[in-house]
């Protein structure tokens, strides 16, 4: 494309909204691990029928 | 063959080694602000004393060395690998004269977990260490993981060519950006922000778990440091168990998280790329693994009887591996109770987990998902080679940086020996355990996994009385594991070298 430097990205590294939204996904998806976990011990729990709450 | 290195090669690593020295300085310099202003006389004059020395060492070889001569890539790791090995030399000095450490040796010991964010320790009487030298600690953390010699070098206006070598020989994989300096001001950025929110966060978990006043901020900001930086020192010796807060570790799982994820990957968030997320194959290397563990460890701890709620193993069981698998070493339990009370399967996965480690590119130690990833990658593509016909081309990709890259042998290559590099260390490391003769072999293993993989969650091994040669062989793993071999390795032929053309 004429006028575009080669090896650019046209997309700027990022307003502080973006920042804040690279925060969040990350936030979410430990969460989404922790969720994950606390599941699996409730599962694990009943299957060893330990009865633990 | 090495080249024959001369004066010249020594005189641009010294003068580049000095400006390290000169940055290493200011993170003597700002905790001892804060020792002035808290009146803690005795901590800031070990604090000045030990800036004093390494800016007096940096500006001397700064003035009297100087050089325009570019960083060849030899010079950038040699650079690299003994500023990892001698800036903790000077870092120690604030930690001995505080008298808080025995020898100067345990100082040392001390200054390269932190800097290496390993976070094992041989602190005497941490909870009534000074305020200041307990930030100390945590802020040789915060310069370490954002990577010491890059940061000073990068602030310090190194020419962005020769910097680039640096970059790489510091653990780091890929530039993030085309420009090293603008690589490492994004990962600032990345470190800013979470500094910010992440404090925040761990201000309000710690208000609702009573603490009030200064304390609050005090405890968030050392936390902040220890878990973003996959780090895992703490203020108080009890670590994370001293809180009684479930809160307090949701926030600092979600911190570790932060930390360990690679600030390649932060960066395609920060760009909105958000898909990133489910296709890296790190990401999802990492999921598997963790997901897979906390499975053996969840049921390791309840068939052992150690926990048999789900809370129990949640704040427990899961809490220690994730603070494993991330490389940050915090601890919810006495960490004599691993072997002991969690029967076989919990402390095998810990160790496991440990060995693996986060991401590359990220604040984190151990092998590196990417290399897990790609090692499975390449053993999948030869059983494919095996089962499919002669003529088929079989080509294994794998999602980085943002789009897909085929695999090639050298890059699996690399890995593999990596891989294994990392797995001789764990065994040279238990082995010298076991020439004590004080230890089972699943102590000395734990702790020198959790050693060379940068993590910090100790079984005990680690004390003010261990003997003075598995304090060595500990601190060189420490090393080792966070410059990844590559620089201690060039370090080492570059030593031999010299040796070598000396007549």
């Amino acid at each position: 494309m004429p006028g575009k430097r080669p090896g650019r990205d046209p997309r700027p590294v990022a307003s502080p909204v973006d920042g804040l939204r690279g925060v969040v996904s990350v936030a979410l998806a430990a969460l989404v691990v922790v969720a994950i976990a606390v599941l699996t011990a409730v599962l694990l729990l009943w299957v060893l029928d330990l009865g633990g709450g | 063959m090495a080249l024959k290195p001369d004066g010249r090669d020594l005189k641009v690593i010294a003068f580049h080694l000095g400006k390290v020295f000169t940055g290493l300085s200011a993170v003597m310099a700002l905790p001892a602000v804060v020792a002035l202003v808290l009146q803690e006389w005795n901590a800031a004059s070990a604090l000045l004393i030990g800036a004093a020395i390494a800016l007096t060492l940096g500006r001397a070889a700064e003035a009297r060395l100087v050089t325009r001569a570019p960083l060849t890539w030899a010079q950038g790791t040699v650079v690299v690998a003994l500023a990892w090995l001698v800036g903790p030399m000077l870092l120690a000095v604030p930690l001995l004269l505080s008298g808080h450490l025995g020898t100067w040796l345990d100082a040392w010991f001390e200054a390269m977990s932190g800097l290496t964010t390993s976070g094992l320790s041989l602190v005497q009487d941490l909870d009534h260490l000074p305020q200041s030298l307990a930030l100390y600690r945590h802020l040789t953390h915060f310069a370490g993981g954002q990577g010491i010699v890059i940061v000073v070098l990068s602030l310090l206006a190194v020419g962005g060519g020769q910097i680039g070598t640096l970059y790489v020989a510091e653990g780091r994989e890929e530039r993030i950006v085309p420009s090293v300096i603008r690589t490492s001001r994004f990962i600032f950025r990345v470190a800013g922000t979470y500094l910010v929110i992440g404090t925040l966060a761990l201000g309000v978990a710690l208000y609702a778990a009573g603490f009030r006043g200064w304390r609050v901020w005090w405890h968030a900001v050392n936390l902040f440091m220890a878990a973003f930086d996959t780090g895992g020192f703490a203020p108080m010796s009890s670590s994370i168990a001293y809180y009684h807060s479930a809160t307090v570790e949701l926030v600092l799982v979600v911190l570790m998280f932060a930390g360990t994820i690679s600030f390649g990957l932060h960066y395609h968030l920060w760009r909105r790329d958000h898909q990133e997320l489910v296709r890296n194959l790190e990401m999802r290397t990492i999921m598997v693994t963790l997901g897979a563990l906390t499975l053996v460890v969840l049921a390791g701890l309840a068939t052992a009887g150690t926990q048999t709620t789900s809370t129990g193993l949640v704040r427990k069981g899961f809490f220690t591996l994730f603070s494993a698998h991330s490389g940050t070493g915090f601890a919810v339990t006495n960490g004599a109770t691993y072997l002991s009370d969690w029967g076989v399967l919990a402390p095998a996965a810990i160790v496991t987990a440990m060995a693996l480690g986060g991401m590359a590119g990220s604040t984190a130690g151990g092998i590196k998902a990417i290399r897990i990833g790609m090692t499975v990658k390449g053993a999948v593509q030869d059983v494919r080679r095996l089962l499919l016909p002669e003529s088929a081309v079989v080509v294994a990709s794998y999602h980085a940086g943002g789009g897909r890259r085929i695999l090639r042998d050298r890059t699996l290559r690399a890995a593999t020996t990596l891989l294994l590099l990392y797995i001789a260390t764990y065994l040279a490391g238990a082995g010298v355990g076991l020439l004590y003769g004080r230890w089972e072999v699943t102590e000395t293993l734990f702790e020198s996994v959790s050693a060379a993989a940068n993590v910090g969650l100790s079984v005990g091994i680690v004390d003010p009385s261990m003997p003075v040669g598995l304090q060595v062989t500990y601190l060189l793993q420490m090393w080792l594991g966070r410059l990844e071999f590559s620089a201690a390795f060039a370090l080492l032929g570059y030593a031999g070298s010299l040796a070598f053309w000396r007549k």
